[in-house]
């Protein structure tokens, strides 16, 4: 019996990853001088932009939810799916992937740490989040998220020599690798209470129980599992109380790194819980509701307070990524709460919308980077109006997105989750979030002070370069356009499409 | 007469002996391979129950982490070798530059 039926060629953007990731690999042990690693990096970028082009055509092949089965057991379980939820998210993964790699040019350039693997990495790691976007059971979405998180790791520890590198990469592998623990717990008690890994198969087994016995007859190791594996993605998707590691991997990782690591494996642990809990766990909704919401209340509470703290603009954005994180677990909330996918798609816009943001914000760490410096400190912005006026819009200009402010990506993201909340009847979850987003706008605009008002005592010479300026102004781009003009992205994303019926 | 019930329990005694392991060791070694021990005690759970259930899922979930688990022990024995290069020991209280 065939295992790949033929629909196989929907899966072609993870193929052209796989061939390029591997073509990568192998360049890397030829010995060649530094133009032959910049030389894979361009590669790197084109085969993204290939395989981009394939998601974008799988996606419009795609009618509206539609799910076509692409890898099928023996027993007729289907493990991949492509549905429009899962080529948008590829979207953003490519996207924030061929970004990451324009803004790697420099800082590699800086740190003089150039590297065929670097780029291999990234492509596997995005090969992985594309398989946790598709997968249909347990198993083969939790080898999605470890080879998603195995490059990553390595990529964290990047600059090897450097202390705060092999300190976070550390933190980050060991916390990594106790939640992947977990998961496996907690996906072996939720075979045990329904007989199997698929989510097809879970959701069947659950209905069934529900319906014969009501939510009473859902018994322990079902709910233990649930909030066991739970557990696991929170720590994925770097949600309080389970975000220890963030700040430490992010400030210590190269600055590119740390912009991809806060965006697209992010984005990739919530679509993965996303598949899980509405595909697989939307009958027991109950158990898992309240949890996740209070994990986001913690985390838009607390990834606020502590970022107002921090020294270092890079521990700050951490920070603020753990914060933009409650806010889009918000979405699944409401959904977990409604039963609809306007929490998905809320969830899903703003992942979208995040991205642009938040590598452009790292991007322009990136470009006050030196040698010596990673220009990372609050001083480093000092004065920059007047000194890069351009730079200093285009960072003012993702500041405020962060911050949602309108007219941009972020205030356009806030809006469809408090949206969501408010049609869910999730008052205290729409209360919250308008309360900490408020809280949210002083460290970014303390940081915006500081490029007006300050004057940098000895200013230091920083040149963007090509790839660098293209990707910030892409970014900006995309913000401003999101913000002003978002109807076509938003119903670009209510295609994603979860809840079966 | 042994049940599907004596393999769980022993399977999660385990996993809880993992876990312990892993939160109070110093060594990231030792934490490591506390890390190890959970992800077993799961394999005797998939293995156990996919033959309750006469399934080959389970078996095929155990073959996986296996594999999963032997390349994360290559990046982490890596990760590791790089941070004792760097602190001189293998204690993760040397993990110390950055705080919360």
């Amino acid at each position: 019996m065939p295992v790949l039926n033929h629909f196989w060629h929907l899966m072609s953007p993870e193929w052209v990853l796989v061939i390029f990731g591997t073509l990568f690999l192998v360049l890397s042990a030829v010995p060649g001088g530094k133009n032959l690693r910049v030389g894979i990096g361009v590669l790197a970028v084109a085969g993204m932009a290939v395989a981009l082009a394939l998601v974008f055509q799988t996606l419009t092949a795609l009618g509206p939810g539609m799910k076509v089965p692409v890898l099928i057991g023996l027993n007729g379980d289907v493990g991949l799916v492509v549905d429009p939820f899962s080529q948008i998210l590829k979207v953003i993964f490519l996207v924030g992937g061929v970004i990451t790699l324009l803004m790697s040019f420099k800082s590699l350039e800086v740190e003089k740490a150039w590297t065929g693997e670097y780029f291999t990495f990234i492509t596997f790691a995005i090969f992985g989040m594309m398989v946790m976007a598709s997968g249909n059971d347990l198993l083969t979405l939790w080898v999605g998220l470890e080879t998603m998180a195995l490059s990553v790791y390595v990529l964290a520890a990047y600059l090897r020599r450097k202390e705060h590198s092999v300190e976070g990469a550390t933190k980050y592998f060991l916390l990594g690798a106790f939640s992947s623990g977990f998961y496996l717990y907690g996906a072996s008690l939720i075979y045990g209470a329904t007989g199997s890994v698929h989510l097809d198969a879970i959701r069947a087994s659950l209905l069934q129980s529900v319906e014969q016995g009501g939510v009473k007859s859902i018994g322990f190791p079902m709910g233990a599992g649930l909030v066991i594996m739970a557990v696991a993605l929170l720590f994925k998707a770097a949600l309080v109380p389970f975000h220890w590691w963030t700040p430490d991997a992010y400030e210590g990782a190269i600055t590119p790194v740390t912009a991809f690591m806060s965006v697209a494996p992010k984005a990739a642990a919530f679509a993965m819980a996303m598949r899980i809990f509405v595909v697989g766990l939307l009958p027991v909704s109950h158990l898992w509701v309240g949890l996740l919401a209070i994990v986001a209340i913690l985390s838009m509470a607390w990834g606020n307070i502590a970022a107002m703290l921090q020294d270092n603009v890079k521990r700050m954005l951490a920070y603020s990524s753990i914060a933009h994180a409650g806010y889009a677990l918000i979405g699944l909330v409401a959904t977990g709460a409604t039963g609809t996918d306007q929490g998905v798609r809320a969830v899903v816009f703003y992942l979208l919308a995040y991205a642009f943001m938040n590598l452009g914000a790292f991007g322009l760490v990136i470009y006050l980077q030196r040698d010596g410096s990673a220009g990372d400190s609050f001083e480093d912005f000092d004065g920059l109006v007047r000194r890069r006026p351009w730079m200093a819009a285009l960072m003012i200009v993702f500041l405020l997105s962060l911050g949602g402010i309108p007219p941009t990506a972020g205030f356009m993201g806030k809006l469809l989750i408090f949206y969501a909340a408010v049609t869910a009847k999730l008052y205290l979850l729409a209360v919250v979030l308008a309360v900490t987003s408020v809280i949210g706008m002083y460290y970014y605009f303390r940081l915006i002070l500081h490029m007006f008002l300050k004057e940098a005592e000895t200013p230091a010479e920083v040149q963007a370069g090509r790839p660098l300026a293209f990707a910030l102004s892409l970014c900006g781009l995309f913000v401003l356009a999101i913000g002003l003009y978002g109807q076509p992205f938003v119903d670009w994303v209510s295609r994603a499409a979860l809840v079966v019926r | 007469m042994i049940t599907i019930g004596h393999y769980l329990v022993l399977a999660s005694f385990l996993f809880v002996v993992g876990l312990i392991g892993a939160l109070t060791r110093k060594s990231a070694i030792i934490v490591f391979l506390a890390i190890e021990l959970m992800l077993n005690s799961v394999n005797l759970v998939f293995l156990a129950l996919g033959r309750y259930f006469g399934q080959l899922d389970g078996a095929v979930f155990v073959f996986f982490i296996m594999a999963v688990s032997a390349a994360e022990a290559a990046i982490g024995v890596a990760i590791t070798v790089a941070f004792i290069r760097r602190n001189k020991t293998t204690a993760i209280d040397a993990a110390n530059l950055m705080k919360w």
